[in-house]
């Protein structure tokens, strides 16, 4: 009997965190996608203004960027030309589609005049931002549906193991 | 019978219109369905011997 609570209080833990961890994982990829953000407008602005060279400006903002982004533009500042590919191998929680959009930008950084090069990031910025809007809404209902989740079916198998 | 198989299916039934609550609030109908099938279908195989061994006891009753 001693062992049986034991196991069930285990099993209800696990799903518990299970479901604190994917509740989190929305959080998480907003919190990436901001980073992100503040990075384009400090690339924006190391174009724009400060008129540095595409492997100056990444290797100023390597500097003032979290992790996993500060390697990703440490590796950029080495190879300007492999945006589309690093982007593509960033370990981070951002979604495949977050990647896909961001990578876009590959085609025009280091191409045109410093106006197109703005304006395409200007264009990943403006979905960035729709993609964050829809993430606010969305995670508001999604944290609490897999915390109680997490909590209730934990729950549910340890009766139906019992 | 054991009387433990009636308190386990009620646990079952409170736990699964809560999550029923959960997951429409949270807009996914198709999978509350779904969940309510589930526990239906987790309980039917809990007492599918116990319905089983009922109809046996009325055939046998009535000399069916």
């Amino acid at each position: 009997m001693f062992l049986t609570i034991i196991g069930g209080a285990l099993v209800c833990l696990s799903t518990t965190l299970i479901g604190i961890y994917l509740g989190g994982a929305g959080g998480r990829r907003a919190k990436d996608l901001l980073e992100f953000k503040k990075s384009l407008i400090l690339l924006k602005s190391q174009i724009d203004y400060a008129i540095y060279t595409l492997p100056q400006a990444f290797s100023h903002i390597a500097q003032r960027v979290a992790p996993p982004l500060d390697n990703f533009y440490r590796r950029l500042a080495e190879a300007p030309d492999g945006w589309s590919d690093e982007i593509l191998q960033l370990k981070s929680n951002l979604h495949k589609d977050d990647l896909v959009n961001i990578s876009l930008l590959g085609a025009s950084l280091g191409q045109g005049d410093a106006d197109v090069q703005i304006n395409s990031i200007d264009m990943v910025l403006a979905t960035i931002d729709d993609t964050l809007g829809q993430l606010t809404v969305k995670n508001k209902t999604d944290t609490k549906m897999y915390r109680s989740l997490g909590v209730v079916s934990g729950l549910l198998i340890t009766i139906a193991l019992l | 019978m054991d009387i433990t198989v009636v308190f386990q299916i009620a646990a079952v039934g409170i736990l699964v219109a809560v999550l029923n609550q959960v997951l429409k609030g949270a807009g996914r109908d198709d999978q509350a369905t779904m969940t309510t099938l589930a526990g239906l279908i987790v309980v039917l195989f809990w007492i599918i011997s116990h319905i089983s061994d009922l109809f046996g006891t009325v055939q046998n009753l009535f000399q069916l």
